[in-house]
Formats: C-alpha cells, structure tokens, sequence
C-alpha cells in the first residue's frame, strides 16, 4: 500500500457550522498532522460545486484518504462515497465527521469549546483513515429455487407468480390442502366473490377461481408441493439456503385419488368437522370441502382407527394406511414465509364457549357459503331456528393492552360485509354492530357501510358489559355503556369479531429460523416504511397475514412485491456481497469453538483440523465473535483493536 | 566471532527463574560456547553488573526502590534487556498484593502471618517499599520471556538467537492450541473446584473447572491440562490478548454465563489475574477507586 496522502475537506454549511467553529484555528491544527497534504474549507461540500471541488483535489494532490468534516454520515455519506469512487479511489477510505451535529449545533453560546471538540474529533479521524483497509466484494452463486412456507392465498400467489419467472418453487403447506383460510370464508370483500373464486386477475376479464388458481400451481412442472409438512432445519445464507422438511404421512396420494368418496361410505368413524366449527360432521376419511386443492380425501390421524376398510376399497389404491415420516433436504435461494394468522379464540368472553349461539366471524361465514353445513341457511347452532335479532360485538381480543394491543384491521370491513349479506338476504332479521371505532382500511370498504347503511343495520357505538341468557325471552341479553349511557339489547344469536394472532406454528419457525418476531409475535420486518417485508435474516422474506393481518387484495399485492424481490436478488443467479466482515487469523486462533458458540447467524465454524472460519456471506458484521474470541484471534475488519485504539488515542490526545 | 556477554539480574525473586535457566543440564556447554556469563548471583561471584553486556535476564518484578535502581543500571549497561519469568513480565503472583495497600499488606506479613511473633514492620536501613509491577513500566523491554518458571528449553533457544543476532519469536496461539484434551463440546453445567477430581480426556473448561487455556500463551506443551490441572495462567495473555483475566471472563460468559453471571470480580481476581494482575487493566482501575474512598 502506497504511502497515506490525507485530505481534509471541512464544509461552513452556509454559516451552520463556520459562525460556531473557529475554522481557521482548526485548518492550523489539522494542518500540523503528519500525512496529512491537503486541507481546504468550502461553503456547502454537498453541492454541485463542493463536489466539484472535492473531485478536483482527489485528483490534483492524489488523495488517497479522504476526511470530510461536515454533517452526519447520514446525510451524505452516499454522495461523498460515490465521488470517491468516481475519482478512483476506495470508497472505504472515507471518514466522515459530524461537526455540524456533535460541535456546533449543541454549543451554539460557547464557540471555543466547539472548537476544542471539533479538532480532537478531526484529528481522531485523520488518525483512523490512515489505518483503514480496503474491502472489496465477492460473488457468490445462488440457487434458482425458492421455498414457500405456507399455502395460503399469498403463498399460492408468490410461487405461481415465481415459477412463472422461472423458479424452481416448493411450497410446505402443514395441513393436508392448500389454500388457508380463503376457503373457508365464503364470500370475500371488496368484490363479493365466492371465497373459493379470487377477485380479477390482471387482463384477464372473467373471474379467477382459486379453485383453478391451485390448479395452476398443481400442474405446473416447476412447483413441487408438501403438504402435511413442517420446516425443520434451516442452514446457509441467501443464494444458499440447505432445508429439512419433515414431510408428515398424509396416507392418501393426491395424485391418485379422483375423490369418488367409496372410503368415505366405508369407514366406521364419525366426529364433528372442525372446518365448518362443529357445524357438520364427517368421517375419520374426510373432504372438509368440495372445493378443496388437492382434491383429493384425508386421514385425520387422531380419530382414524387404522382399520384398512378404505384401502381395501380404494379402486385406484391411493390409499397405503403404512406410510412413514420422511424427511426432504432442500437446496434453495430464497426462503419466503406465508404463514397466515388464525383467528383469536374469545374463551369465555361473552359467553362465547358456553353458551352455542356465541359464535365467531369465521363461523358466520361457513353459516352464509351457498356451499357450506347450512347450505348459507342462517340457523341458531343450538336449535336450529332463524335468528331475528343478531348482535356483532367488534373488537374481541383487539384493541385491548391485557390481550392484544393492536387493531387487526379487517375485522370492521368482514362485520360490515357479513351484515350486509344479511340484511340483502333477510331483510326482516335485525342487525346491530356494536363498535368501539369503525376502522375501514380498504380502498372500497366505505361502500359497505354506505351499503349497510341504507339497509338499515344498526350501529350502537360503546363497550359491552355483560352478556346474559334469559332462559324466559329465550334470548340474550347484553349490557353495555354508550355514551355514558347504560343501554341494553337483545339478541338470538351473537357474533364476535375476534381479532387475528399469528400461525400457531409462527414462533416455532421463527427459532428455526433465526428470524426475530414482533412484540404481538407477527414476523418483523427490518424497516416498517423501506423494507415492509424483508425479515432480520437477509433471504428470508415475509409476505401476507404473517406479518400482520391484512386482507386478501393486500396480501397479493405483497406477495407479487416479495416475488420482484426475490427475482431481483436471485435473478443473476448469484449474489455479491461487501467484504466487511470479521476475519480470522489463522495465527492465533485455536479452536476453541467460542465464536461458534456465540455467533447468532451461525456464520463461523470451527473446521476439522482445529482453525475457525467465518462464511463471508453469513456474516453481518456484529462483531460479537471478535469481542467473544480469548486468542484475539477474529476481528472485524475496519473495526480491528489497532484501529480502535487509535481512536482512542486521538480521543485522549487533546 | 567474539563471544557475547550474559548476565542475569535478580530483583524481587525466588530465584525460580535463575534456577529454570541453569536447568538445562548439559545443553549449557552448547550455550556457553556462544555466550560468556558475566553476572549471576547463583554460579558467579561477581557483586556488580559489569560495565558493557550484550544481553541481560532480569528476573523478578519490582518490589522496593532498589529494584528500580538495579534495574535501571542493568538497563544502562545493557544492549539487549530480557524480562525472565512471568514476575518481570507481568508482575508475576506478587502482583496480587497490589489488591491491597501497601500497609496493610507489609502489616499483614510482619506483624499478622501466624508464623510470626511480636512482629514489627521494619523501617531502618531498608529500601522503600512500592507498588508491585512488572519491568516495563520502568524501563524499555526488548524481549519477554514469560512462564513461571520459564520454559528451560525456550530460555535456551531465545538467548541463542538473540546472540546471533536475530529475532526470536514467541508461540502467538494459547495453551488450548496444545492441549490434547480438545476445545469445549459443550457449556459446563456447574461450577468444579481444583480438590474435585477431573474426568480424563475431557476438557476442563467444558468439566466446570477455570482453565485458563484459551487465553494463556502456548509454548509449555499444556503440562496443567494434561496432568488433569486447570491451567493457571503462568505464561501470562498471547501476544495479542491486552488483558488474561478480562479475554478469560469474556471467554466464560460466552459458555458459562449462567455460572458466572453473579460473580464479584475482586473475589476471583486470584483466578483470573493469578500472574498478570500487576499489568492488567483493572490494576489502575482498582487503585484509583481506592485512592478515592480515603
């Protein structure tokens, strides 16, 4: 490396600096230290002519080392870095240091101590650049694969968007069909489509079925599917993801089975079917939906006694009652998480869990799909009779700090859209929606209430108190306060709008993962406005109701953003990535596993014949094996003990 | 080729060092014809360091105010000054004395050691008594040579390239490098003590035991850890490492938070900074509080 030929370029800021500094006294006291061969001052570095200046002097003094003392890295860091590497030199030879913001602006009425402060912090950079190394980048190839865990609307969306890119997609789904929670809720804002048909899809003028739109994914030859399959294992970094999925028997091959329903008649065991929340029953072999993808019939492992009766009268044999755990190893590029949310269970808030005409949303929308247990008849679970006066409570479970502080965002719009298909249906049953605030999200969502307006629901804004069942009305009857008012209503049938939770599997995945959760457990993202749904670990995305709950023209619209992500990042087939990373010599080192212990991105490993190795594009720099290491053996580059100390001592010089 | 002149200053010392030195055996013949000995109080009777020597071994730390006299004559007639032994490295277990003020610990020795009887602290014709460190805070160090005793074999090596005239170099790796009993497997569950016999071919570390392995300089064979003894430390920090007990405690909160998490540090200075505690970090630290309690 050449001989370190400094450059000191201060910035007056138009008077934000220079009228607090005493820059004459500073530019003598920089100019004193050695290698230090140029130093020039200039109203606003940040500008055109600033910068054409700084070009200038990198070029006629060949600077190989630039100071610049101006405002925080954060402003214009980019800039000056750019310039750097416009004029050749290695962007990485820049120290910025922020006089605006550390001397002047928080010693506005004592300039000579602004100024003390401001050379020691001048002379403490000069000191540090000189001993800066450069940092180049690497290449990495990725793979051109993508797993998608969760087979829900946005998973559905991301892996037949990706494969269409030319991805090779496999999609884990943990239960046995996919399609999440789009199948059960009949119809579906803001289009009113059947729940199983999706809204529009792009020029296409007919509607789009989920139906076919699983279909598509079935069938096309770059999508592999897991179903009753869980993430087991996860190792390597974003190009180069190494997988485990544990692929639970599903008993059924649902290549095989056309669905003729002859195992169904045969076998011996009948439960209640918890798709349609005990509004129906069905057998221990069972099709929770006619519209189920894969169309195919499950075993439900807890209730089936193994009896064989289906498999012997399978007539394609698609049945094998012995079939094993297995477990896949998957090599991927990017790993996307679509693991949905479910809906809160409200036990024994308004009597929901003791009394059965307490019902939820999600059961009111089995209870309204043409195709659903009542055939969209509105019953009373407990007797079977038409309700007349149906009471919705909003915000069960949400909006309170002892449970979940957050509002779930679409549980306003699915009260209004299941009032109003009441209402349109029956016009003589009574609707009331008790609310604390009516929080719409969507674009269309004011059209409901408009809607259930003019059809008159009724809207009782306050907080319920108490619900009762008068055993002499045959009703309920629920206390609550508006207004300061106490008021109380009767009710055949309650429905609560319960508010959403993660996936139960979510936290789970989250260890396997390493991917840090949100204090409501959702996946956090790194930045809530920059980068919505890029999680802590770089390759691993999230899109839909995994992050939070949101509604399904939401959840596709994340989803096609995750998959131009993913394409963006995996598209060139490899990764580059910057080199600032700890490093390990091999010296010192002795094996001692420490850093293997204590590294949180699994990034160094100590090797066979007893030397540690930091993977490059692991690591993200935190530093915590170099502070961890006994050898002194790891250290960050840029951030080495020799550099740091020099910091110190052109703190302590002064 | 003029042989080169050596001599072997004692300050504070056992004499462990000088002893380590003339441990070679037969292997001094073969020195000798490289080397001349001028100065050593245990083989020579020669009272004074002689004027002009090419290498001087200064074994011992600095206890009294005629350490720092000797130690600045030998300096001055010196070309090439070695620190022998982990006291006039680091300061050596003296060191620890250091955790203490310099009344108490002479009340402690003259008046309070149960050995002793109507003991009075001594004050006429003896040197002043001062803090304990190790050489370099006084004079400029060419080379170390650390161990308690050193190494005879290394001693021996050291001074014989020094008299060619090159550069001798330490081992930069640590005891664990050497140890056969292989890095930890897993986080030890509880905390052992040295009276608690030890698991063979297991790690200490991993057994509970404070070995200080990982941050002590290699170059002994891991004689402790072999014969199923936690290293102590005696070779003082790698060449990198600024401070033993600090790298060692760094080291267990890593793999033994949970042991060690409630830990008051002036109770397990012994372990941490048994050879090292004079040149530590914390030495300075400590002092000063205690300067500012009077």
């Amino acid at each position: 490396m050449s001989e370190a030929r400094i450059g000191v370029f201060i910035c007056k800021c138009g008077g934000e600096i220079s009228n607090i500094v005493d820059l004459d006294s500073l530019k003598e006291h920089v100019k004193k230290i050695p290698n230090v061969v140029y130093v020039e001052e200039h109203d606003f570095l940040c500008f055109s002519e600033g910068q054409e200046a700084l070009k200038k002097a990198i070029r006629e003094h060949k600077l190989n080392r630039i100071v610049i003392a101006a405002c925080s890295p954060r402003l214009h860091e980019i800039t000056f870095k750019r310039i750097l590497s416009e004029e050749g030199v290695n962007p990485c030879m820049l120290e910025i240091v922020s006089i605006r913001e550390q001397c002047a602006w928080p010693y506005p009425d004592n300039p000579s101590k602004a100024t003390e402060k401001a050379k020691n912090m001048v002379k403490t950079a000069i000191l540090r650049v000189k001993t800066l190394e450069e940092i180049g980048e690497v290449t990495v190839p990725a793979k051109l694969s993508v797993l998608v865990v969760g087979g829900g609307i946005a998973g559905i969306t991301a892996a037949l968007k990706l494969a269409d890119y030319g991805f090779q997609v496999y999609l884990v789904e943990k239960e046995a069909t996919l399609g999440g929670k789009g199948l059960q809720l009949g119809t579906v804002f803001p289009t009113e489509d059947c729940g199983v048909c999706m809204v529009p899809y792009k020029l296409e003028r007919h509607r789009k079925c989920l139906f076919k739109y699983v279909e598509l994914v079935l069938t096309n030859p770059r999508t592999k599917i897991f179903t009753k399959s869980i993430v087991e294992h996860v190792e390597g970094y974003l190009g180069n993801f190494k997988v485990i999925v544990r692929k639970n028997p599903t008993y059924v091959d649902f290549e095989k089975c056309v669905a003729c329903g002859v195992c169904e008649e045969v076998c011996p065991i009948e439960v209640s079917n918890e798709f349609d929340f005990g509004l129906s029953k069905r057998k221990a072999i069972y099709m929770p939906s006619p519209h189920i993808l894969p169309r195919t019939y499950i075993i439900d492992e807890e209730n089936c006694s193994k009896c064989g009766e289906c498999e012997k009268v399978c007539p394609f044999n698609a049945i094998n009652l012995n079939e094993k755990l297995e477990r896949i190893e998957l090599n991927v590029g990017a790993i996307i998480l679509t693991t949905g949310f479910r809906e809160f269970n409200p036990k024994n808030m308004y009597g929901y869990g003791i009394y059965p005409d307490v019902i939820t949303q999600l059961m009111l929308a089995r209870m309204l799909d043409l195709s659903g247990p009542t055939g969209g008849r509105l019953v009373r679970v407990s007797d079977g009779k038409k309700p007349l006066k149906i009471v919705m409570i909003q915000c069960v479970g949400s909006r309170d700090p002892k449970i979940n502080p957050y509002c779930s965002s679409i549980c306003c719009s699915i009260a209004l859209k299941h009032a109003r298909s009441i209402k349109e249906r029956h016009p003589e049953i009574d609707v009331t929606i008790v609310y604390k605030d009516i929080r719409l999200m969507g674009k269309y969502d004011e059209k409901y209430l408009m809607e259930c307006e003019r059809l008159g629901v009724n809207f009782v804004k306050g907080e319920v108190i108490d619900v009762k069942w008068d055993p002499e009305l045959k009703r309920f009857r629920i206390k609550l306060e508006s207004f300061s008012e106490r008021k109380c209503l009767l009710a055949d049938l309650i429905v609560l709008s319960t508010g959403f939770i993660p996936s139960a599997n979510a936290i789970e995945l989250a260890e396997v993962l390493d991917v840090s959760l949100r204090r409501d457990k959702f996946f956090a993202s790194t930045h809530p406005k920059f980068a919505p749904l890029e999680t802590n670990v770089s390759g691993i995305f999230v899109c839909g109701a995994a992050q939070g709950p949101t509604d399904i023209s939401e959840t596709i619209n994340q989803a096609l953003a995750v998959v131009s992500k993913v394409a963006k990042v995996l598209g060139k087939g490899e990764v580059r990535v910057r080199l600032s990373k700890a490093v390990v010599n091999e010296n010192y080192c002795i094996g001692c596993r420490v850093c293997e212990i204590s590294c949180p991105f699994n990034a160094a490993k100590v090797s066979v014949q007893g030397i540690s190795n930091v993977v490059e594009v692991m690591c993200k720099e935190c530093g915590i094996c170099a502070a961890e290491c006994p050898a002194e053996a790891i250290q960050l580059v840029n951030y080495r003990d020799e550099q740091l100390s020099e910091i110190i001592k052109g703190v302590l010089s002064s | 080729m003029k042989k080169k002149k050596l001599a072997i200053v004692s300050l504070m010392s056992d004499g462990g060092c000088h002893v380590a030195f003339l441990d070679m055996h037969e292997n001094i013949l073969q020195l000798l014809q490289n080397v001349e000995l001028v100065h050593s109080y245990m083989v020579l009777d020669v009272r004074r360091i002689p004027d002009s020597v090419d290498i001087v071994l200064v074994e011992g730390g600095v206890r009294t105010s005629h350490d720092v006299e000797v130690l600045k004559e030998a300096r001055r007639k010196a070309k090439i000054l070695v620190a022998l032994g982990s006291c006039a490295c680091f300061g050596g277990i003296p060191g620890l004395s250091n955790l203490f003020d310099l009344y108490s610990s002479l009340k402690y020795v003259y008046e309070k050691t149960p050995t002793v009887i109507k003991g009075v602290i001594p004050r006429e014709n003896v040197p002043e008594v001062v803090g304990v460190s190790p050489i370099f805070r006084y004079v400029k160090v060419d080379f170390q040579i650390p161990g308690c005793p050193p190494e005879s074999k290394e001693i021996m090596e050291i001074i014989l390239s020094l008299a060619k005239g090159e550069k001798p170099t330490l081992p930069t790796k640590t005891v664990c490098d050497e140890c056969p009993l292989g890095p930890p497997r897993k986080k030890p569950s509880k905390l052992r003590r040295i009276f608690e016999p030890p698991k063979p071919s297991t790690c200490l570390l991993e057994q509970g035991y404070f070995c200080m392995g990982p941050v002590t300089r290699a170059g002994c064979g891991a004689k402790c850890p072999r014969a199923g003894i936690p290293c102590d430390g005696c070779r003082g920090p790698a060449s990198k490492i600024l401070d033993q007990g600090a790298a060692m405690l760094n080291t267990l909160a890593t793999i033994a938070y949970n042991t060690i998490k409630n830990f008051n540090l002036r109770t397990y200075s012994a372990y941490f900074y048994r050879y090292s505690f004079a040149s530590s970090l914390i030495e300075d630290l400590i002092r000063k509080t205690k300067v500012k309690k009077k």
